[in-house]
């Protein structure tokens, strides 16, 4: 009679299996794999638990930094508004600055007129060099006149002395010889004016010197005073 | 066993390796016969209790009997995980989809070291859906959603499975036939 067989498939391997027959089964390498599958599970997990907090700790930062972001932008829009009407403020405080500084520049402006010389003032300038150079002329004409003047004396002082050696010899003499004129002598005198006068052109031109010389003859017999020309302030 | 399911839920590791001790053996079998490896076999059954472990603080289970059945739905589970990464359902198209062989008779007491030798000297495909239609009690729509595979490929699969050990069956009745008249 035909059997069924798979129900004896079926029994035959429910009761292989719950065999304790040894089949090659080696329960230290399966359990050491087990433990070893776990540690690296536990592992993974630690690792899978780090990262979960470095991304939260990641996203946390992320989320601070737009915030952050955020806020800074809503700033720079402030400030940006800020800087505007600070700008137009500026631009309202330049141009009064711009007064002030032209009123400023005016100030200096008649500061500086005042410091330079008007047109009157060359003027004068001009004129008071131009007395200046012709009192210049003058003393130069002067000094030029005074050094004649003493040449002149010079040229005097040495005709006198010849007149008055050539009198003492030659004339006195004669005179006496020829009765009481022995009262009659050349004087020469120099007056007290001329003499001051003479030092003081001393003093200045050492070179120059000139004498104004009152030159006298004294007559007791006939009282005769010669009087030597006017003529370049020498008198007889 | 219910103080060791509460102390498993509190993922206490001596709890942890009882268990292990105690369906090892039961789940390893399962998975070998699934992945007919023992390399295979202990890889998917270490990533078996690993998810054992992580998810049965999460269930309602306080029978050993539940217990049992659910451990060996996760295997299951995993050992068709596998399998399905590795594409092993799709290595040949059964034109005569539809077409299902009837289940295998005989007329010989076959012993059961012989049946299970037989299932697993079964190609890896035909072995897992004969597996799963016929010792788990699965349907083709099932088997199909869990495989990744279409449901004529699961029937197709489950055919060429049947007529295999249909095949070594007629060999096994012949040599006890022989055996019998000599």
């Amino acid at each position: 009679m035909s059997e069924l067989v798979e129900r004896d498939f079926k029994k035959a391997i429910e009761n292989w299996e719950n065999k304790k027959s040894d089949i090659g089964f080696n329960k230290d390498l399966v359990w050491n794999s087990i433990n070893g599958k776990a540690d690296k599970k536990t592992i993974f997990t630690w690792t899978k638990i780090a990262s979960i907090i470095i991304i939260i700790l990641l996203s946390s930062g992320l989320a601070y930094s737009i915030i952050s972001n955020h806020k800074l932008k809503k700033e720079k829009i402030a400030l940006t508004g800020n800087i505007h009407t600070l700008g137009e403020e500026i631009r309202q405080l330049k141009n009064q600055g711009q007064i002030k500084i032209e009123t400023i520049i005016k100030t200096d402006t008649i500061i500086k007129v005042i410091k330079t010389p008007g047109e009157t003032e060359n003027n004068t300038l001009n004129q008071l060099k131009n007395q200046n150079e012709d009192l210049n002329n003058e003393l130069n004409e002067l000094k030029r006149l005074i050094q004649e003047q003493y040449n002149i004396n010079q040229t005097l002082n040495d005709s006198i002395e010849f007149l008055a050696g050539n009198f003492n010899k030659n004339t006195k003499p004669q005179i006496a010889n020829s009765g009481n004129i022995s009262d009659q002598i050349l004087k020469v005198y120099e007056s007290e004016d001329i003499k001051s006068t003479n030092s003081k052109v001393n003093q200045t031109n050492t070179n120059n010197q000139s004498k104004k010389i009152k030159f006298t003859i004294f007559n007791k017999q006939e009282n005769t005073v010669y009087k030597a020309p006017t003529q370049q302030g020498i008198r007889f | 066993m219910s103080k060791l399911i509460r102390e498993l839920k509190k993922k206490q590791s001596k709890a942890q390796h009882r268990l292990f001790q105690l369906y090892g053996d039961y789940l390893f079998r399962i998975c070998f016969r699934y992945m007919n490896n023992q390399v295979d076999a202990h890889d998917v059954l270490s990533k078996s209790f690993l998810k054992i472990f992580d998810h049965i603080g999460n269930t309602s289970i306080a029978d050993e009997i539940v217990l049992r059945a659910w451990m060996k739905k996760i295997t299951i589970n995993e050992c068709l995980m596998e399998l399905r990464k590795r594409k092993l359902f799709f290595m040949e198209l059964d034109l005569i989809v539809d077409k299902e062989e009837a289940p295998i008779t005989s007329d010989e007491k076959l012993l059961e070291e012989d049946l299970v030798n037989m299932i697993l000297d079964l190609p890896d495909g035909y072995r897992t859906v004969f597996s799963l239609y016929v010792i788990e009690g699965y349907k083709h729509e099932e088997i199909a959603t869990k495989l990744g595979i279409t449901v004529s490929t699961s029937k197709s699969q489950l055919r060429k499975a049947r007529l295999q050990l249909k095949e070594m069956i007629n060999k096994i009745e012949k040599q006890t036939y022989n055996t019998c008249i000599r």
